[in-house]
């Protein structure tokens, strides 16, 4: 149950997990942690830098539960419209000069998201700006390493078809998006009233 | 077009549901949509089972000895509701997930029910459940866990109330459990604090790796030995007697007292709170409120 800029939020959640988790040694001291836009990897930022970056390549409605019910209020009872539930796909890309370093930074990055597989909303909310807490307090999100084909790798990548470099994907499933949108709501029924009539033949 | 045909009343009545309950989940913070085997015993020992409602409430459509037609047609049910009468309700989870509840009620109730006394981490107008420690951890959640033994008695600390607070200010996250009466294990979910970043600390430190993230846990207890019988199969406290008991001390040595010091939470492990004594080393004893 989260605010429509879940995603925004999650995917700078992902790099500043990285940004934090990133070990004080001489390896990773100049490796830098990015939210790239697709067409990036092509002409990635800091291209000659040690960079871990994060891409939103894909943005899937999860449809494991189709029929959500309308969101509840426990406490007032209020009904909205249901939430929307979606999956984000993230691309984790390793970019370095030397190779070497480029597969350690990649190695550390996926044991570091491992390390961390459900991100708390009181995490996910540091990356909300200013704004209020897009995640419910309760709320949860789970990362999870999903295993990409070398057919879809290679199709996702055609968006810079000269810079593929070694990445792994992840997934961070059952984001909801809430409505605001107030159902109207009829309270809870306690008492039937059956009003029985006959019908009058002329 | 086809007109409805003309009518002439026959007869209006109403009837009414005289007890609804729901019920809050206290380890995942919402309400209990289903699951669960509720009855109410009648003072002379009949039982009746609730059907579960679309909302997700328990209602028993009708009670012995209580009518559920208002006093006269078109006066409200509540505006002359018949004499209460006291039943026993005992909830019970065949999936295992919640310790089981016993509580009394005077029907019929006007809406959902509600526990006398102040809610402490439940919202009104339901009756809170407390996890088993055996219950499938809950993503995304911190778990504390502990087992309480009776200072006195040297038995298992049944049906106390174990209070965590974790964090600072008002940051802080508060959160109970109700240790289970076999063995008195304990266990505590609740939503991690705010994370620190070292922005607002002094003095400031480099960004903190999320599974470095740890947070103060202090603990209190609720327990009267009079609230926990020894254990025997069947025996289940009432509810509102397990949440009234008076605050007891939480011990990690017994000879010589010593009270629990405190421990921190660290981000993705469960906090498992043991005492400085053995055997079990595991155990905590609790001091009852004298």
């Amino acid at each position: 149950m989260a605010l429509t800029a879940a995603i925004a939020t999650l995917s700078n959640a992902v790099v500043g997990l990285l940004e934090d988790a990133r070990p004080n040694t001489a390896t990773f001291r100049d490796v830098r942690c990015r939210l790239y836009a697709p067409a990036e990897l092509q002409n990635p930022r800091e291209a000659l830098g040690e960079v871990i970056s994060a891409c939103v390549y894909r943005v899937a409605f999860n449809t494991s539960r189709r029929n959500q019910p309308p969101r509840t209020d426990p406490l007032t009872g209020q009904r909205y419209r249901p939430s929307v539930p979606v999956d984000v796909y993230l691309l984790v890309t390793a970019w370095a000069k030397d190779p070497e370093k480029q597969l350690q930074i990649l190695g550390w990055a996926i044991r570091s998201l491992e390390n961390s597989p459900s991100l708390p909303a009181g995490f996910l909310n540091r990356f909300a700006g200013s704004g209020p807490a897009v995640f419910n307090p309760d709320e949860a999100v789970d990362l999870v390493a999903e295993s990409v084909t070398q057919q879809d790798l290679y199709t996702i990548w055609q968006v810079a078809p000269t810079r593929q470099q070694p990445s792994v994907v992840y997934v961070a499933r059952m984001l909801l998006l809430d409505s605001d949108v107030e159902l109207g709501s009829s309270g809870v029924v306690q008492t039937r009233v059956f009003d029985q009539r006959e019908i009058v033949v002329p | 077009m086809t007109l409805l045909p003309a009518t002439r009343p026959l007869e209006k009545f109403s009837l009414t549901s005289p007890l609804g309950i729901r019920f809050w989940d206290v380890g995942a913070n919402c309400p209990v949509l289903g699951g669960l085997i509720v009855t109410a015993t009648a003072p002379h020992g009949q039982v009746l089972r609730a059907v579960q409602t679309s909302s997700g409430g328990y209602a028993f459509p009708s009670l012995p000895n209580i009518r559920r037609e208002p006093v006269a047609p078109d006066v409200d049910y509540f505006f002359a509701p018949p004499t209460p009468v006291r039943f026993l309700l005992e909830v019970e989870d065949p999936a295992g997930r919640f310790l089981p509840a016993h509580f009394t009620v005077n029907a019929p109730v006007q809406g959902f029910y509600s526990l006398p006394g102040p809610t402490r981490g439940w919202p009104g107008g339901y009756v809170p459940l407390f996890s088993t420690p055996g219950r499938v951890a809950l993503s995304g959640r911190a778990i504390i866990r502990a087992q309480l033994r009776d200072a006195t008695h040297g038995r298992a600390a049944a049906w106390a109330v174990l209070e965590a607070e974790v964090g600072t200010g008002a940051d802080a996250v508060r959160a109970r459990g109700v240790a289970e009466p076999g063995e008195g294990a304990v266990v505590i979910f609740l939503p991690y604090p705010e994370s620190n970043d070292g922005v607002a600390e002094s003095p400031p430190h480099p960004p903190r790796n999320l599974t470095d993230q740890t947070w103060p846990v202090r603990l209190t207890v609720q327990y009267e030995p009079d609230a926990s019988p020894p254990f025997r199969p069947g025996t289940v406290p009432l509810l509102e007697r397990v949440l009234s008991q008076r605050g007891g001390t939480l011990l990690d040595l017994l000879s010589p007292a010593h009270p629990w010091p405190g421990a921190a939470l660290r981000f993705g492990t469960d906090l498992i709170v043991r005492g400085a004594g053995s055997p079990p080393s595991a155990t905590l004893f609790v001091q009852p409120f004298v």
